[in-house]
């Protein structure tokens, strides 16, 4: 499966390249700003840079569903089809592919995130400041345990994004299989994809409205349920794409 | 027997591609497959690559139902390009290298050589011709027991068409089939050694070539007009 999630991760550079270049003009931006004692100008790099994080976060799982759709729809779908490797495999490099994505989106910001605040201490309050706020951070999120708090969201966060990225995938398969002879196939996987989020958002309030599930919430930041239930249908959802693709998948 | 398809049948939104279609294709022979535009051969050749699921009728390799597994030895090659974008020649060599395992790096390497293709050029960017040695490179480096080839003299001049009859003849073994689809039916002719008739997704006639010229004297060419 590496050789395919390989050529699935290559599929996507060019949106890590301009990643990466918008993400160093940014921090060159931010660079600028403390050198020249803009703070307001530093400031908004950093409420940008931010708020952009977020957008990219979506915007490369959404280019996940794009591209597996393409490469259902042209030529190029030959090229994975044509390998000796299960319809299990190929999907699920395609999943796996497109998280990896996401966590390296995910990462490069929050690396840059810690860069820009270890540089805005530094600049107003020396390196004693940078090493107080790193131990105030060790203090709160390792010793007292906000880490895991911390952590734990995130990964909600990240599970709940990959659910629905699994849904696009499986709205894409049925456009190309079930819906293929329609002419409106490509808007019924679109409502497809809204109708399995409204359903899968049910079940999630349904859940939530037992006491048992809504009781186990920490800090009120994340509930362990919300992670095993987006689990469970995202495992769902990758079987009934599987299924799909095994039983009915021409391309 | 390598291959048998029994009762093969596909349908497009409501038309027969391919209807009710029984071949066989034994070990260490060159098939034709033969048709009008949209009689059916890409779609025959699909379903035996696995691309296309049949709607009926299952297809046999070497006994057992088409697998996945299978893939690893049977090479298709479409008549559209199919490479990636950002792909390379090079990178063609290097994908095919990964997934096959009957895939011969060093000989794909002297055929595009041999066929004036260069490592660095951009699949995307080849021309009609360019593009069709390219998947011909390809696919016959991989010395796999059942090679599919459609329309593989498509778009390419005189001196590459003789070039690629030159490689099938000197790939073709008594361990490897080769089925061909063509409209070139006189460039075949001297090589082929059964053909396929197709029309309407039916197969309409299988013909020996040498015992059809023995018995009538008929030339392929001859009975193609016959029957189209």
């Amino acid at each position: 499966m590496g050789k395919l999630i390989k050529y699935e991760w290559r599929k996507q550079r060019t949106t890590r390249v301009v990643i990466l270049i918008s993400l160093l003009v940014g921090l060159l931006a931010f660079l600028w700003g403390m050198l020249f004692k803009n703070d307001v100008f530093a400031a908004m790099v950093l409420l940008v840079m931010f708020s952009v994080s977020l957008l990219v976060l979506l915007y490369t799982g959404i280019e996940s569903i794009l591209i597996f759709n393409r490469d259902l729809r042209t030529k190029q779908s030959y090229m994975l089809w044509m390998v000796p490797r299960s319809v299990w495999e190929i999907v699920g490099a395609k999943f796996i592919s497109a998280i990896l994505q996401m966590l390296f989106s995910f990462a490069v910001f929050f690396a840059a995130g810690c860069l820009c605040g270890g540089a805005l201490l530094y600049y107003s309050d020396g390196m004693k400041s940078v090493i107080e706020m790193a131990q105030i951070i060790v203090k709160n999120f390792f010793e007292e345990g906000n880490l895991i708090d911390i952590l734990w969201f995130v990964a909600t966060f990240v599970i709940a994004w990959i659910e629905v990225i699994m849904i696009g995938f499986l709205a894409v398969i049925l456009s190309r299989t079930v819906l293929l002879h329609s002419k409106f196939a490509g808007l019924f996987s679109l409502i497809l994809f809204f109708v399995i989020n409204w359903i899968v958002e049910r079940g999630y309030s349904l859940i939530h409205a037992i006491p048992l599930f809504k009781d186990a919430g920490n800090l009120g930041i994340w509930n362990i349920w919300d992670c095993v239930y987006y689990l469970l249908i995202s495992a769902i959802l990758f079987l009934a794409t599987g299924w799909l693709a095994d039983r009915k998948l021409s391309v | 027997m390598i291959l048998e398809c029994r009762n093969l049948t596909k349908t497009y939104r409501g038309k027969k591609a391919v209807a009710d279609l029984s071949l066989s294709l034994e070990n260490g022979k060159i098939y034709g497959l033969l048709g009008e535009n949209g009689s059916g051969k890409t779609t025959l050749m699909k379903m035996i690559a696995g691309l296309v699921k049949p709607a009926e009728g299952e297809i046999l390799y070497h006994g057992h139902p088409l697998e996945y597994r299978d893939k690893a030895h049977i090479a298709y090659m479409s008549t559209e390009p199919f490479y990636y974008d950002y792909m390379k020649v090079s990178d063609v060599g290097r994908y095919y290298e990964d997934f096959f395992e009957d895939f011969d790096r060093k000989y794909f390497q002297d055929l595009i050589g041999k066929f004036g293709l260069e490592e660095g050029m951009k699949a995307k960017d080849m021309s009609t011709g360019m593009s069709a040695k390219l998947k011909i490179a390809a696919t016959l480096a991989r010395k796999s027991e059942l090679c599919m080839l459609d329309e593989p003299l498509n778009g390419v001049d005189y001196k590459a068409r003789e070039e690629i009859i030159a490689l099938i003849l000197e790939e073709a073994d008594d361990k490897r089939t080769f089925l061909l689809s063509t409209h070139l039916i006189d460039e075949i002719e001297s090589f082929v050694e059964k053909a396929f008739f197709i029309k309407s997704g039916e197969l309409i006639k299988g013909m020996d070539l040498e015992a059809e010229r023995m018995a009538s004297g008929r030339s392929l060419t001859d009975v193609y007009m016959d029957i189209m």
